[in-house]
């Protein structure tokens, strides 16, 4: 007779199992339907994932210049850090942008306004498009010239993924902001009423990380100054910091996010410096990690973005983008300083990296369904 | 001390001041069969042994101890696993616990809700209808999984 496990013991079986395994495994009985969608067990496994790597998926998202495709190419890269073969991932929603990403669900947009907003989760084939939030235009700006920002990331405090709208107007002489937040909770979006300082958004994306969005913002007034903003998603508040070091001139900088870490990256033609703020939200704990010269370790690169480190954090890889247009990924040794490219025939030409990791986050939402899986929905012996 | 019941045990002896003495003392553990604690004892000592070999190198460590639990796991059948699981957590020794639920996982990780049931000894309770339309939206998780 099978011995009788406690539900706590269950629970700690189920949180090891990858994502396919526990949806299938919603139809085994009630309880195990109930243990599954709880939301603290949701945490739990979510947790497990994030410690070991379980399912970690790279969604390799090709630029708005590509042929538009109905799939994704996504790689598995497994917790050794080894590279599966590529596959394919149906798109939710055709002709959308993913515009960031956080604890295995995805943040995808239409359109440069970025009115339209949707959250999906790849893994587990659920997306949820957000309720559509107007852009209020400052009286006086009518003319202006605006672009929209977004973020997507979790607020630790109040256990709730948000997405962040930043909206800047242009006029000649001087600009403005609207800032909205949205919240999975409460499905809603607000308007932030907080005063924004003078200085323009002048990096490419906004970056989530540990209940804050990060950018780097270039000062109207002072030249060539830059700072790098932060707005926590808990107190809605803001608070500027100082870069490691001030660029010059002829240097372009990048914001990333490498180990859990704020990253900071100057370039110029001969060297790539990066820095890691290593105690968050503390400034002096910048820290040079590593430099890259240009010619010596790898080929011509236009820019790169820092994806994360190697298990024992001696190597980090890269998403190399080169003059040329081709995207690579590539390990760079910090002590030896020397570069791997990763060689996959079936990665695309261009592309960015969206990772996810095996999450059960929006299970409520609505279904994904793959053209393919319906034609082959009369061959599939039944389980 | 892994086995953190029984050192509570001991722990609750010392305070009770019954001097024990001898180094046999007999420790009541109704809720543990004699063969899973048989494997568990030898786990543990392996663990210990394993650990203190390589006192600096965790590395060395994991990687020893993943052979040797790759060894054990030959020679356990699927169902005493579940009989492990309940005499590691009544003893409260963690490691063993983490191990034998993470070969559980991977033993059930590709198999059908068929197999699952029989393992676990359950059985649907669903209302009618409400097992195939889960089946229906979830269809594509029920692909790639192992023949019974």
């Amino acid at each position: 007779m099978m011995p009788y496990i406690p539900q706590e013991l269950i629970t700690e079986i189920l949180a090891r199992l990858p994502v396919k395994s526990l949806i299938r495994f919603l139809c085994v009985c009630k309880e195990w339907y109930a243990l599954i969608t709880d939301s603290d067990f949701i945490k739990l496994h979510l947790k497990s994932s994030i410690e070991t790597n379980r399912d970690r998926t790279l969604i390799l998202n090709e630029d708005e210049f590509s042929p538009p495709l109905r799939y994704f190419s996504a790689v598995q890269f497994s917790k050794d850090n080894q590279f599966r073969k590529t596959f394919e991932i149906y798109k939710p929603l055709q002709n959308w942008v993913i515009s960031d990403y956080c604890d295995g669900l995805v943040c995808l947009h239409k359109g440069y306004e970025k009115l339209e907003v949707a959250i999906w989760n790849p893994l587990v084939r659920k997306y949820r498009k957000l309720p559509i939030e107007p852009i209020e235009e400052p009286s006086s700006f009518s003319s202006a010239i605006r672009f929209s920002h977004l973020a997507f990331g979790h607020d630790p405090r109040n256990d709730d993924y948000k997405v962040l709208r930043v909206t800047e107007f242009y006029m000649a002489d001087s600009m403005e902001f609207e800032v909205k937040v949205y919240s999975m909770r409460s499905n809603s979006w607000k308007k932030i009423d907080e005063q924004w300082p003078n200085k323009e958004i002048c990096c490419q994306k906004l970056l989530a990380l540990n209940g804050d969005v990060y950018w780097l913002a270039a000062d109207r007034v002072v030249k060539d100054l830059e700072s790098i903003l932060a707005f926590n998603l808990a107190t809605e508040k803001l608070r500027l910091y100082e870069t490691p070091v001030p660029p010059d001139d002829d240097q372009f900088t990048c914001l990333d996010v490498l180990g859990g870490f704020l990253c900071y990256i100057v370039n110029d033609y001969l060297n790539s410096d990066v820095y890691l703020m290593k105690k968050n939200g503390v400034e002096s704990s910048w820290t040079q990690i590593f430099k890259i010269k240009q010619h010596v370790v790898c080929r011509d690169f236009e820019y790169f973005r820092t994806l994360m480190f190697s298990t024992n954090g001696k190597k980090v890889l890269l998403e190399e983008h080169q003059e040329c247009g081709h995207t690579n990924l590539i390990w760079y040794d910090i002590e030896k300083k020397r570069c791997y490219r990763v060689k996959n025939r079936s990665f695309p030409y261009v592309f960015m990296v969206a990772t996810c990791i095996g999450s059960l986050l929006l299970l409520d939402g609505d279904n994904v369904i793959d053209p393919r899986q319906k034609k082959n929905k009369g061959k599939r012996k039944r389980n | 001390m892994k086995f953190c019941a029984v050192k509570q045990y001991f722990d609750d002896e010392n305070n009770n001041n019954i001097t024990s003495g001898a180094s046999t003392t007999m420790i009541p553990l109704p809720n543990v069969e004699s063969h899973p604690l048989a494997i568990l004892i030898t786990y543990c000592k392996k663990h210990l042994k394993i650990k203190a070999n390589n006192a600096d190198n965790k590395k060395e460590t994991e990687k020893e101890m993943e052979q040797y639990e790759q060894e054990l796991l030959k020679k356990v059948m699927p169902q005493e696993l579940t009989e492990l699981i309940l005499a590691a957590n009544y003893l409260n020794f963690k490691e063993a616990l983490d191990f034998f639920c993470r070969a559980v996982a991977s033993a059930i990780q590709n198999k059908s809700i068929e197999f699952v049931r029989k393992f676990f000894g359950l059985e649907s309770d669903f209302e009618l209808g409400e097992e195939e339309k889960l089946r229906e939206e979830f269809a594509w998780s029920f692909e790639g999984v192992d023949e019974d």
